[in-house]
This record gives C-alpha cells, structure tokens and sequence, in this order.
C-alpha cells in the first residue's frame, strides 16, 4: 500500500503526493506535488500520525523475513492506485448527476459523456487488479511463500509465452467481434414488440 | 472412513456428474455440422443445449476446485504438467462458449457457417483432451520424487491415452445423438434417431478395445483389492443394452443406458486408481496418493461441511433448470 503512496522515508505528519515521478534505484522521488497532512489522516485517522515509509518497512522486512528485496515497481502501483480512484471517483459522480437531473436523458451533453463511461468499470478494475498483483511483490502468499518459490520448474518460459500470446489475441479479436456486434444492435432502430426473436 | 477417502469419493461423483453432463454437450457440438444441414436445423440442435450447457461445465470447474482444495499436490502436478494440453482445451472451451452466443447473432451465412464449426472443434478438443487425460491417469505419469512431472506434452499422446480419447469421443457423440433424438423434432430428429445406432456401433468397438489395452496396459482392472473390473462389466452391460433401445426406438431408455455407461466407465477409472490419484511410471513410491497429496484434516472437515450444506442446493435448481427447459426444440421460439 505504501508503495502505492510512493512514500520512501517515514514521515510524521506525512502529505499526500498527488502527483509524484519515483526514482526506484534512488529510492526517492524526482518531483512531487504534495498535499501536507492527507495521508497521515487517510491512513490512521488523525492529521499527526506516523506513517512508515517504504525504506523504514524494507528494513523491516529484511530483519523479518532474511536478505532481499522487498519493495514492488513504485511507480506502477502509485499511478496505478490513482487512476483506479479516479476512475472510481467519476464513476460516483456521474451517478450521483443521474439521479440528481430531473431529465438525464434529455441532456445530450450529460448523455454524451455517459457514452464513454462504460469505460470507467474497465479501467477502474483493471488498475485495481494491477495494483493489488504488481504490490504482492515478492510474495505470493504473504510473508509465507515468495513468487520466485512458487514457480513451477517444468513449465518453460516458452509455454508461458505461448499461452499469454494466445489467450491475448483470441481475446482480442473476440473483443472486437463483441463490440461489433453491441455497436450493431445499439444502433438499430428500436423495434416495438419484438422481444424473444430480437435474436 | 476417513475425510482424504470421502472426498476422494465426492471428486469421482464431480467428475462422474461431469462427463454424464458435458458428454451429450460435447456429442451434440460434435453432431451440430452434420445433423443440421439447414440454418433453422442447426439453430434448432443449439437451442437443445443452449440454456443448460453452461451449468453443465460449472460440473468441470467444482470437480477442478475440489481438487484443487482437497488435493493440492494433484492439481498442481496435474495442471503444470500438462499446462500445454490445458491451454488447449481453454481455447477450444472459450470458442465453444462464445460460439453459442455469437452464432445467431448476425443473419450472414458465413459468419453462422464459421461459427458451428468453431461449436464443432470447440466440443470434439475438449472431449478429446478430456480422454487423453483420463487415459494418461490410469496408465501413469513420468512424476519424479518431488512430484514433478518433466515431459511436456507428446509424452501425454501416445497411443493408449490417444485411443482414450477416441473413445471419449466415440461415447460422448453416441450420448449426444441421444439426446437429441429426445430434444429435437422433424428431420433433425430423424436423422438424430439414425446417425444414434451408428454411433452406438462406433463407441462399442472403440470402448472395448479401449478396455481391453486397459486390461494389458495398466492395473486400473487387475489391481489387488479395490480395482475398476465390476464397474468396467457393468458399463459394459449397459452399453450393449443402449444399443437394444436404440435399435427399439426408445430413445430415453437409450440416454439412461449412455448416463449408466458414462457413470461405470468413470467409477472404474477411480476405483481403479484408488487410494492412489496420480501414478508415477517412474516409481510407486514417487505416486500422490489421498494421504500424500491432499490438504490438512482441518482444511477437509471445513470443505466437508461446506459441501454437505451446498451441494444439495445446487442440485434442486440444477434440477429445476432441466425441467424448465425440458421441451422438445419445435424450431418455432429460438433464443439462442
């Protein structure tokens, strides 16, 4: 979750970054935006807490758990982590503008917009996901089981390859057929009482 | 009886309910080419199986997650071992289950053309794989002292686990056939009615000198103690008497004979492999076993009161959902 906040050194009260490029092999951050005392709150509920900062826990984690490395990609968790709030965020509002318009449907600007938010789920889910398994580095299984241990021997980085390849591109193209096919029937005309053999 | 042998029983029932299940699916995807030769005939042989196909394969995933939870070791050996295989069979699984879906979407013939014969190599790689694994668990995998399995995937198509196949195949189309001499009406139930006695033909002659390589190849027969010989005469008795009622034109006895067929055929493969699950040609000792490969009594005794409050659930509206849509197809209300 820290790396997820890009926050290196432990900090008391610790600021939210809004915007921050993280420099992994320097363990720091290049540039920041920071907003003081957020994430102390969002954290712990107070705006003086103490939040330990990644290379506090690393060193944590070495006296725990032996030699290694302990810290997962920063900077993909921390954008990653951002765009799902986001898209999270908007998802809200845009429900909330559904429900509060006395005529959703008559406002072509509202609807326009609506239009493209079917995208937000897909985002917000995928950035989600993204976080949760790029931040479980290196562990499989919490403290128990690291990834590398958990590989198995007889399967060749080749078959991996070959299946990624093929289940993306069978995926792909039966994306674009899925979408072909809603855009076809989304755009005919709305036929009165035919509902059964509608297909 | 202890909790390794009594979910080493639920996994065989999970896998008895489904190959029974997704036996007529396959035979019908298999059949759907060459039963229907018209567009409103092959959408008519679809809508059979339609609304019921996909609780069927729920019947793979429960049989997998139970293994999964109750033998760990065995699904990994199993699934990395035959990773390769696998991915085949999930891209013959996703053309069939989107098959269903998209093929009558749109009205041009190539596009429905494409589709069936994606259903059709979408139904015949998985029975087929499914044989091929089967044949391979009863004949033994080169599993080393770790309980890995290092071959890859040709070791896994020879001969005997290939003819197993055929033979899952062979039994699955003969299933389907009958199934649709039930479900359809008109010409595709004439032909259906046909095409049964001759895949009926075809499943004795693949099943028996199945069993018999079985008999010289493997112990899964010969096994001292609990082995697969009474459920293998018993399967055989009811193949032989689905013949009789095809040849009667009773159509549902025949169904009944097939589900029997279906049921001893797999009950002999693990009667015949108990108390091992995965054997390894390399040595016995190196064999996952229930005791060596399953998960800790705590994980069973949950799994086994899970499993006493929610099977029976699933069962009632699995049932309920048959006789819903239990009708003969008529050609006359397609959804699919």
């Amino acid at each position: 979750m820290i790396s997820a906040e890009a926050l290196w050194e432990t900090e008391q009260p610790a600021s939210f970054l809004v915007v921050a490029i993280p420099d992994s092999q320097a363990r720091t951050n290049i540039f920041e935006i920071r907003i003081p005392y957020l994430l102390s709150f969002l954290s712990y509920n107070s705006f003086t807490a103490r939040v330990e900062g990644l290379n506090e826990l690393e060193k944590a984690a070495i006296a725990r758990y032996g030699p290694g490395e302990y810290i997962p990609p920063v900077a993909i968790n921390f954008y990653a982590f951002r765009i799902m709030v986001l898209a999270g965020l908007l998802m809200v509002l845009l429900a909330i503008l559904a429900v509060a318009y006395k005529q959703p449907e008559a406002r072509p600007g509202f609807l326009k917009v609506m239009l493209w938010a079917p995208i937000l789920p897909y985002l917000a889910g995928t950035t989600g996901w993204i976080m949760a398994e790029v931040g479980r580095w290196p562990w499989i299984v919490y403290g128990l089981l690291r990834i590398e241990d958990a590989i198995s021997p007889n399967v060749p980085a080749s078959s991996i390859v070959f299946s990624l390849v093929v289940l993306t591109v069978l995926y792909a193209v039966l994306s674009v057929l899925a979408f072909r096919l809603a855009v076809k029937y989304g755009t005919q005309e709305a036929t009165s009482g035919r509902v059964a053999e509608a297909y | 009886m202890d909790l390794n042998t009594l979910w080493f029983i639920l996994i065989t029932v999970l896998f008895t309910g489904f190959f029974v299940l997704e036996g007529f699916d396959y035979g019908v995807g298999i059949l759907l080419p060459f039963l229907g030769k018209k567009d409103e005939e092959r959408r008519m042989i679809i809508n059979t199986i339609g609304p019921i196909w996909d609780s069927n394969e729920v019947w793979m995933i429960t049989a997998g997650g139970a293994m999964f939870a109750a033998f760990p070791q065995v699904y990994a050996t199993l699934f990395s071992g035959a990773y390769l295989a696998l991915i085949l069979m999930l891209v013959g699984l996703i053309l069939r289950g989107v098959g269903f879906e998209f093929r009558s979407k749109s009205p041009d013939p190539k596009w429905r053309n494409t589709w069936d014969w994606l259903l059709f190599v979408g139904s015949l790689v998985p029975a087929l794989l499914w044989g091929v694994v089967v044949g391979n668990l009863m004949r033994g995998l080169a599993i080393d002292a770790r309980m890995i399995y290092w071959g890859g995937l040709l070791p896994l198509l020879n001969p005997f686990a290939l003819w197993g196949g055929l033979t899952f195949v062979a039994l699955f189309t003969m299933h389907g056939a009958n199934f649709l001499a039930l479900r359809t009406t008109g010409e595709v139930e004439k032909r259906a009615q046909a095409v049964a006695f001759r895949a009926w033909i075809a499943a004795v002659v693949v099943t028996v000198i199945f069993v018999v390589w079985a008999f010289f190849a493997t112990d899964i027969l010969t096994k001292p103690g609990i082995n697969g010989l009474i459920p293998a005469i018993l399967a055989a008795i009811a193949l032989l008497v689905a013949g009789y009622f095809v040849r009667q034109g009773r159509f549902g006895w025949a169904f009944g004979m097939g589900v029997l067929t279906i049921v001893f055929a797999t009950v002999m493969v693990f009667a015949g492999l108990y108390p091992r699950i995965l054997i390894s040609t390399l040595n016995p000792a190196y064999s996952l076993t229930i005791y060596n490969a399953s998960s800790s009594p705590y994980t069973l005794r949950v799994m086994t009161i899970v499993a006493a409050i929610f099977v029976p659930i699933v069962l009632a509206y699995l049932a309920w959902t048959y006789k819903v849509f239990s009708d003969r197809v008529t050609g006359k209300k397609m959804v699919y």
